[in-house]
């Protein structure tokens, strides 16, 4: 319940219970806390790229789709 | 956030050949598509396992209908050629050690770099790994996340709420729960 309101997923009337409960309980409330930190922290620093695929994907469809060329483009590298 | 009615329609006129469409619907996912990858397998493999994705994409282009947003649909194309690889790559002999949270206990103090992010979500489980990394990497709802991993909404809950409860235990003792002090097998 406490992961799933930190997504904004938890269902109405939830977080009051929930609030209520952490109030009294420090586990649960450290709990939240951290998965609070870890969330912030994994959205914020996964973020890298790969190479731009546009072109290449675009010679394949070219290619035709049914063809499976997509097979032997991967087996000739 | 890409407009997924806006994704959606390219897909469908990409699959009455409109190349202009099929571009941009490539421009508007790849990154989506790639940091999903590389979070289910590596960044070394990422690169050409996005072009294997729409490969497949547009093999299933014709029948793609576009009752499920495009997105989602690429998504979970990518999350299946994910496995493939995963499957293919567990019948040869592994070249590249796995990281095991113990050997992230070593880097302690140094959790603030995203290397170390990176590698406790590459520790989780896979089927949490995939329902944490379309929620709050991708920023996908629940219901989205279901619809990629093909499993009901209450089972991407859980995942996430378990995947979060094994990130909190790494980080508070070097281990997920009962692995600590496993030495280099993992069993």
């Amino acid at each position: 319940m406490l992961s799933s309101q930190l997504d904004g997923e938890d269902a109405p009337g939830q977080w009051n219970v929930a609030q209520q409960h952490l109030t009294s309980c420090d586990t649960c409330r450290r709990w939240y806390d951290d998965a609070a930190a870890i969330t912030r922290r994994a959205r914020m620093t996964l973020v890298r790229d790969g190479v731009d695929v546009t072109e290449v994907v675009l010679a394949a469809l070219a290619a035709g789709p049914r063809r499976h060329r997509w097979w032997g483009l991967r087996a000739l590298r | 956030m890409m407009d997924d009615a806006q994704v959606t329609a390219w897909a469908l006129d990409a699959g009455r050949g409109d190349r202009d469409a099929a571009a941009a619907f490539v421009r508007a996912t790849q990154t989506s598509v790639w940091r999903f990858l590389a979070a289910l397998t590596s960044a070394a493999e990422a690169d050409d396992l996005a072009q294997e994705t729409y490969l497949r994409a547009w093999r299933s282009l014709p029948s793609f209908a576009g009752r499920s947003s495009a997105r989602t649909w690429l998504l979970s194309i990518a999350r299946r050629v994910a496995v493939d690889s995963v499957r293919m790559a567990a019948t040869r002999p592994r070249t590249v050690a796995m990281t095991l949270p113990e050997d992230l206990v070593d880097v302690n103090g140094g959790f603030d770099q995203a290397i170390a992010v990176e590698q406790l979500v590459a520790a989780l489980r896979p089927e949490r790994r995939v329902a944490f990394v379309a929620t709050q990497l991708l920023g996908m709802s629940y219901e989205e996340a279901a619809e990629v991993c093909g499993c009901p909404v209450g089972t991407i809950r859980s995942r996430v709420a378990r995947a979060r409860e094994d990130l909190i235990k790494v980080l508070a003792t070097g281990s997920p729960g009962k692995r600590r002090g496993g030495g280099g097998a993992a069993s």
